[in-house]
């Protein structure tokens, strides 16, 4: 009897130990949660209204969770225990199999979508002589759907295609990546840790807008893979916390030999700061490795290159280009690659620029669908009345001094550089080709030597 | 303002525990009633303004219909009108939002319309304590601070458990205030809090992927795990609650009626309801279902009782044909069960009424979760046919591969085989037990606080 009062007496003390412990830290997370724990969080306004239907309080609520102090970990604990109980999708990236993150496909905005087809449309129509394309390159999630957990099903981007391709006019071409890439499914064309496609993907892409374009590619120099990076994780690993696993390997294209190489300057015109090649080794070193392709994004890239030829492109794109423009060099005089996201300026600013021979938009699907800054750019600048407005007679007084511009840029400037420029040449952060095209070229050997000696074809 | 939010657990709890622990014995009631107001308030003072209307109503009601007693038609009318007002207001908080977005105007979407916090436990209690006045079970509470208390003291506000007045006044002349009871308390509501948020959540995350799965590869197998998810979801989450309630409620000094107890051992319909919103059963049956049946359970006016009070029960639910059909499905169960077939179930072995009572529940649980009888209908034929995904898909093999150990652990948590092993680990009074048992409870907590901070899955699904 003595015994079980004792034994009933320790276990109330067994309770009242882990109550006051429990208390002890209700107390210490109250008093750090005095302390914001992150400064973005915007108190709410109060008014009247709000405090009459609940919307302040309710709004309060969420700005002290908001501030929660260490409310990173918090959400990275929660993250583990969801995971851990089988949850595969976090922040619209899925775990997929063998590793792969797929983000999902976007749900369209609609009014958005139309301002872009309109924007297009007008644009072809108001610059009729100049051939436009649209490639619009699907996502993982929908090429390499095999990938994504059984159960799960995404929003149908070919479906989103077809009604974009059906509602863009006759005169605008439509490049056919979807089929292009579905037929190296199983092939890695996509990051395993990232949105974008990997260089092997946009050289089928590539392919692809050659064909809808007619590019000669017989003409142009066979091209060789070097791995120039073997730990890129991506941003879906960030972005979804999913662990990060084994790097991704990071592929350029160069010809195979030097003397069939382009020689080009690459003019970022957002810091007006020139370069002798199209990759940046320096991003190597950096989180976004990506970022080695055209190195970076940017409002707008101007690339003046020696082809054999007067012709000049025009793209408007995201970043699923940056690794697709170092195929194209060989084909044009000029390249100049429009991030709309990114460029503050117009079109009458950019048609300025040159005599464009074709228009390519070139967008990843979830880009497309949820852009708002295409039909900003298209918008602000197509001229009010078409007639008068000839490409051809806009851009024509351009035309002699932007010739003698890539000839001198590309010729001179890389001349004076003293080194070949070509596909694989990279740059560092000072960028500037009189003094380190030449270094560019150095760290683009050291590059593959250092990389892709075992890895390369 | 819900218990698992962060308003409530680091400003709202401590703040009105110390007010109501330093508040003098004499005022402590008027402290519970001020901070109950003021939880209620924070989901809008409009609603307050409601809640507060009622409150005086149904006090002046509860005394003006004793003064009527010795005249039972005028009683009789007095309960009538109040109740009736009760029941209006509860149509108009519950069903206005629903039926203007029905109507299609933008009006519906107004914070204004959105269902008032534990508004259907409130009215409930109201109308309750104006019928036990007028069978003079009780007598009305003519302190109006008591009363006040009584009626909106914010751990039952959310999702009951529903105490008759009469069960609670007395608690309310003494709160038995003491260390082992809130630390006792305190433990319960750190228990609720994780069944809520880490069960709860991850269950209805299970829940999410099926009812997310298109038709074309919608597998019985998949349909089923579907059903069991949301099972186990309501379970952890509206058990957490009453958890938390109950928890809440002894920190205050206050013992509570148990609501929920291990549904899924039920081996009968009715059994079922004795475990799962007990006091809710028990209130339909006292104040709905006897007084239509007047005594006579049996033959097709009992039925017709039964049907009645079921179909009033779906409707509390919310305005959805999903939930008359649901209430009409228990109608049926309970009269088959008690009045045709009960010898005959009593006979057959525990574990096949288990079986089949489970079956039957799982079946119920469609009309639940689903947003109209239709959608309900398709998803049983997915149930008993399977859609695209046949019998079972890939799909249905890998949310078994992905989610088995979750399932699992729903199962396990649900039965009270955890609890008492855990207790018998625990509990034995020894120093280690004591630093096992803190532990455990901190990463409980702990996990709870990251569950509510990345502000997923904070559902609530009965209020």
């Amino acid at each position: 009897m003595e015994q079980s009062r004792k034994r009933k007496k320790k276990k109330v003390y067994t309770k009242q130990i882990t109550a006051l412990t429990i208390l002890g830290l209700l107390v210490i997370f109250c008093v750090f949660n005095l302390i914001p724990g992150s400064r973005g969080a915007k108190k709410p306004k109060i008014s009247l209204k709000t405090v009459l239907d609940g919307g302040y309080m309710e709004a309060y609520g969420e700005y002290l969770t908001e501030r929660f102090f260490f409310k990173g970990a918090f959400k990275g604990l929660d993250f583990s225990v969801k995971s851990m109980f089988g949850e595969r999708e976090s922040e619209g990236i899925y775990r997929g199999n063998g590793q792969y993150l797929l983000e999902e496909i976007a749900a369209p905005d609609k009014s958005g979508v139309e301002a872009n087809i309109r924007g297009i449309e007008e644009l072809a129509g108001t610059y009729y002589n100049i051939p436009v394309y649209v490639m619009l390159v699907p996502d993982a999630a929908n090429i390499q759907s095999h990938k994504l957990p059984a159960y799960v099903t995404v929003r149908d981007q070919k479906r989103q295609f077809k009604d974009i391709r059906e509602r863009l006019g006759a005169g605008i071409t439509w490049v056919e990546a979807e089929k292009a890439l579905e037929k190296h499914d199983d092939e890695p064309i996509y990051y395993r840790t990232d949105k974008n496609w990997t260089s092997l993907g946009a050289f089928y892409g590539y392919e692809a807008l050659a064909s809808a374009m007619g590019l000669d590619t017989a003409k142009a120099p066979e091209l060789v893979p070097y791995v120039v990076n073997n730990d890129f994780i991506g941003s879906l690993s960030e972005k979804s916390g999913y662990g990060k696993g084994d790097g991704d390997s990071i592929t350029i294209y160069a010809p195979k030999k030097m003397k069939d190489s382009v020689r080009l300057i690459m003019t970022n015109m957002d810091t007006r700061k020139k370069y002798a090649t199209l990759y940046d080794s320096t991003k190597l070193e950096k989180e976004d490795k990506y970022s080695l392709f055209l190195g970076g994004d940017a409002g707008m890239i101007d690339i003046k290159t020696t082809a054999d030829t007067t012709d000049r492109l025009l793209i408007f794109k995201d970043s699923f280009a940056n690794c697709l423009i170092p195929f194209l060099t060989p084909y044009y005089r000029e390249i100049v690659a429009v991030d709309p996201a990114l460029y503050k300026g117009n079109l009458q600013e950019i048609m300025q620029k040159a005599k464009f021979t074709s228009i390519v938009f070139l967008y990843s699907g979830n880009s497309f669908v949820t852009d708002k800054d295409i039909s900003r750019v298209l918008g602000a600048a197509v001229p009010e009345t078409a007639e008068g407005t000839d490409a051809g007679s806009g851009a024509g007084s351009e035309e002699s001094r932007t010739d003698a511009d890539a000839g001198k840029s590309a010729e001179g400037e890389s001349g004076e550089s003293g080194e070949e420029t070509s596909g694989p040449g990279v740059y560092d952060d000072s960028g500037e080709v009189s003094s380190d095209g030449g270094d560019g070229g150095g760290d683009d050997e050291d590059s593959q030597d250092g990389d892709t000696d075992d890895e390369t074809e | 303002m819900t218990f698992d939010s962060t308003i409530f657990l680091f400003v709202f709890l401590p703040v009105s525990f110390i007010l109501y622990y330093v508040t003098p014995a004499k005022f402590k009631t008027l402290t519970l009633a001020l901070v109950s107001v003021l939880f209620y308030a924070w989901g809008g003072l409009l609603h307050t303004l409601i809640l507060i209307g009622a409150v005086f109503l149904n006090y002046a009601g509860g005394m003006m219909v004793e003064r009527n007693l010795k005249h039972t038609k005028r009683a009789r009318n007095a309960v009538m009108l109040i109740a009736g007002i009760d029941v209006l207001l509860l149509a108009v908080c519950k069903w206005a939002g629903q039926i203007l977005g029905m109507a299609g105007g933008s009006l519906g979407d107004s914070r204004y319309f959105l269902v008032p916090l534990g508004i259907s436990f409130f009215m409930l209690q109201n109308i309750s304590y104006i019928i036990d006045i007028y069978r003079e079970e009780i007598t009305p509470q003519r302190n109006l601070v008591k009363f006040s208390a009584m009626i909106m003291m914010y751990p039952k506000i959310t999702a009951g458990p529903l105490v008759s007045a009469g069960e609670f006044s007395g608690q309310l002349e003494k709160p038995k205030l003491s260390l082992g009871k809130c630390s006792e308390g305190l433990l319960f509501f750190v228990r609720g809090l994780s069944k809520k948020v880490i069960l709860g959540n991850a269950l209805g995350m299970l829940f999410d992927t099926v009812i997310a799965l298109p038709d074309s590869h919608m597998s019985v197998v998949s349909a089923w795990v579907g059903s069991i998810a949301f099972a186990l979801r309501i379970y952890f989450t509206f058990g957490g609650y009453c958890d938390m309630a109950e928890g809440l409620s002894r920190m205050l000094g206050f013992t509570l009626p148990e609501n929920v107890n291990y549904p899924i051992l039920s081996t009968g319909i009715m059994d079922f309801w004795s475990r799962w919103m007990a006091t809710l059963w028990k209130w339909f049956c006292s104040y709905v279902y006897l007084p239509l049946c007047g005594g006579n359970p049996g033959g097709a006016a009992g039925f017709l009782s039964l049907f009645w009070t079921w179909v009033i029960i779906g409707l509390w639910h919310g305005l959805n044909g999903s939930f008359v059909v649901w209430g009409i499905y228990f109608a049926v169960l309970l009269y088959l069960e008690g009045f045709v077939f009960g010898e005959k179930l009593s006979k057959l072995p525990k574990v096949i009424r288990w079986f089949f009572t489970m079956l039957l529940l799982l079946v119920s649980w469609v009309f639940f979760f689903c947003g109209s009888a239709g959608e309900a209908f398709s998803y049983l034929r997915f149930m008993l046919a399977g859609g695209g995904g046949g019998f079972i898909d890939a799909g249905a093999i890998a949310l078994l591969a992905d989610y088995g150990v979750l399932l699992a652990a729903g199962i396990l948590f649900a039965t009270p085989l955890m609890s008492r092993a855990y207790e018998w680990l625990v509990h034995g009074g020894k120093q280690w037990q004591t630093v096992v048992n803190c532990v455990v409870y901190v990463i409980l907590f702990v996990l709870c606080v990251a569950g509510i901070v990345s502000g997923e899955g904070s559902v609530n699904l009965y209020f």
